[in-house]
């Protein structure tokens, strides 16, 4: 987990350094240097994980059945 | 037929046949060198080779070189390659045969220049995938089958009407470019309301799209798209393991190829493919079942590419071929280490599997590769995806962008993530577990080299497939860095997700609960109805048949009026009754 954690600070590092590699960035891409957008591809990767995995246990909940009910039915 | 003409689907067709009666041992060389003999052959082809012949009164065109069949055609043959080396010491010839076959019957459409040789392939191509399901052997897979079979006449009677009225309007077998007659209001209300242009919009898709909108569906349905989806997840895991590595890598994406060909720019893929994208995950998270969600991850990158060819950028185009290859080598590969694990412990739930790491070493690195190759840099995937996703940057459709980067992530941890902890890591289930025997470890070796080979130089590799020269990098230190941040954070999201993650056996229902329960609900109620009616119909018919017969038995029998003996002034009283009513009867008429 510590060396997990490292990584990620050293990502993050690497991104709010990014500024300074504008130039190698597409146009539609800049606006991410800013840093007050640091947080955005983090939230996107984290949220967008808990978001499904949110939605599939809802679904779940309707959806799931034992194992023999095709056979039952 | 020029030499260099020798087509490629030919090779695949015909040793296939010929692998049915080989014996055991020279089958297997056989095996391994076909798939080279038809790289060979597709490389020679150049850009723009066609050959054709005079069939009755059209022409056919077997071979035609379109601009991304070098691309598509060198991943089939990649892929039956691998599947062959990967099930070359199981003595099952008819399977190989099918299997061949099948791959066969896949470079057909890709190289097919007209519509018949197209349908003819198509068809052949529906048969082996079905043979393959069958050959699974189990009273599951011959449902399944039949569920697959029943979904595929309805997609290839689509396409046959499709490919009858294209012929009919434009008196030609040749494949054109088709062009959906779509108004621009067809998303907006005005359709609806305004009469003149929803008049034009009927007359122009019955006069000129009605063939071409009947080619789409029929595809669509072969690319498992959401309502007909669910026979993937439904068929592929009942053929054989090894069968399901074949059968991942050529139907949905000859479909692929088609719409890219064909139909690319098409607006509305976009959304079809996000949601295809996040249906996939979905389902996949909620998934026991390992090639089931294997299955399910399928239809969500299929989705990518359904996005990338509604973007219809010569930039989109090129990520969806990209994306297709990438996703017939590390689909491949995960669905080889899924049937080492079935082969090594005899299992297929997560909730029976767990620990299967100690063991099959090779098999789990070479996992773990297959489900970093989905979006990890320097990993096949990982080119792709950021193609589709510059692609679809780069023309401002940004909640595109964002819903297709969360699926990206998602995807990566939801069914890659939990297959991987699941399967290999978690503690086990399975009593024993074996190794996979040394061919089937090697073929896997092989194509998690591909992977990260192809990620790692894709100028050199997947790149030089592409029709034209791209100057695309997708190794620019911000795609690296937000890539990695994306699924660095998505772990995170992972780990907290993993104790909630409870790994009971239980199937889901997909689409399939609408015919396999509610239609098949519906018609044993209207049988009953049906039956009902018939049978009170009856009933009532045979009362009144009864009665009377009963009434004339009465009236006729022994003791009845007509049997009494009467007096000879009675009898004339009656003959004279009888002769004036028909008398009477006589004169009014």
């Amino acid at each position: 987990m510590a060396v997990y954690a490292a990584v990620i600070v050293i990502f993050y590092l690497l991104h709010i350094n990014l500024i300074a590699y504008k130039s190698d960035m597409p146009e539609a891409d800049k606006f991410l240097t800013d840093h007050s957008w640091t947080w955005y591809y983090p939230a996107l990767g984290f949220g967008s994980v808990l978001f499904l995995f949110a939605v599939a246990k809802l679904l779940g909940f309707g959806l799931k059945r034992k194992m023999t009910y095709w056979e039952e039915h | 037929m020029a030499a260099h003409l020798l087509p490629p689907s030919l090779i695949m067709i015909l040793g296939g046949i010929m692998l049915a009666v080989l014996p055991f041992q020279l089958r297997k060389g056989v095996m391994l060198c076909l798939p080279v003999l038809a790289l060979y052959a597709v490389w020679q082809l150049d850009s723009g080779d066609t050959l054709n012949f005079q069939f009755m009164a059209y022409q056919l065109t077997p071979v035609k070189v379109h601009p991304f069949s070098h691309i598509f055609a060198t991943a089939f043959v990649l892929a039956a390659w691998g599947g062959s080396f990967f099930f070359i010491n199981k003595n099952a010839p008819v399977e190989v045969a099918t299997a061949f076959t099948y791959a066969g019957a896949a470079l057909g459409v890709v190289f097919a220049g007209d519509l018949l040789s197209f349908f003819i392939f198509w068809e052949l191509m529906a048969v082996a995938s079905t043979t393959l399901i069958w050959l699974g052997g189990t009273p599951q897979a011959r449902l399944a089958g039949l569920r697959y079979v029943y979904m595929h006449i309805l997609s290839g009677i689509l396409l046959l009407v499709g490919i009858a009225a294209q012929v009919y309007i434009t008196g030609t077998t040749a494949m054109p470019t088709f062009t959906l007659h779509m108004p621009d209001t067809i998303w907006t209300s005005s359709l609806f309301l305004d009469s003149e242009v929803y008049t034009d919009f009927l007359s122009n898709l019955y006069v000129q799209s009605i063939g071409i909108w009947c080619i789409l569906a029929g595809v669509l349905i072969n690319v498992a798209t959401p309502p007909f989806s669910a026979w993937l997840p439904d068929a592929y895991p009942e053929a054989s393991p090894e069968g399901s590595i074949f059968l991942s890598a050529f139907t949905t994406k000859t479909s692929i190829f088609v719409l890219l060909s064909y139909f690319s720019g098409t607006e509305f893929f976009i959304w079809i493919g996000l949601f295809m994208a996040g249906y996939g995950v979905v389902m996949a998270c909620l998934e026991k079942s390992i090639r089931r969600l294997l299955s399910y991850a399928i239809i969500n990158q299929l989705g990518f590419m359904l996005v990338a060819i509604g973007v219809g950028t010569p930039l989109a185009e090129q990520g969806a071929a990209v994306q297709a290859f990438a996703h017939i080598l590390y689909k491949t590969l995960l669905f080889m280490t899924a049937a080492a694990v079935i082969y090594g412990t005899g299992k297929f739930y997560l909730g029976d599997l767990g620990g299967v790491a100690k063991t099959q070493k090779v098999t789990t690195i070479c996992a773990i590769i297959g489900v970093l190759s989905m979006g990890l840099p320097w990993t096949a995937g990982y080119v792709a995806k950021s193609m589709i996703a510059s692609a679809v940057e780069y023309q401002q459709l940004h909640v595109v962008w964002f819903l297709l980067m969360a699926a990206s992530g998602a995807v990566f941890f939801l069914a890659g993530g939990r297959y991987l902890w699941f399967t290999f890591f978690n503690h086990a289930h399975a009593e024993t577990v074996e190794n996979a025997p040394m061919n089937m470890r090697i073929a896997m070796m092989v194509f998690a080299f591909l992977c990260l080979f192809v990620g790692i130089l894709p100028q050199q590799t997947v790149f030089a497939l592409l029709p034209e020269t791209t100057s695309y990098d997708a190794y620019t230190l911000s795609h690296i860095i937000h890539q990695c941040e994306m699924l660095l954070w998505g772990g995170v999201g992972l780990f907290i997700c993993l104790p909630f993650m409870r790994i009971h056996n239980t199937i889901t229902l997909d689409f399939d609960w609408f015919y396999r329960r509610l239609f098949s609900g519906f018609a044993n109620l209207l049988e009953k109805v049906v039956f009902g009616v018939y049978t009170a119909i009856i009933t009532a018919l045979q009362h009144v048949v009864q009665t009377v017969l009963e009434r004339i038995a009465h009236l006729t029998g022994p003791g009845g009026p007509f049997a009494e003996t009467k007096t000879v002034a009675n009898a004339t009283l009656i003959m004279a009754a009888l002769l004036a009513g028909y008398l009477l009867l006589y004169y009014y008429t």
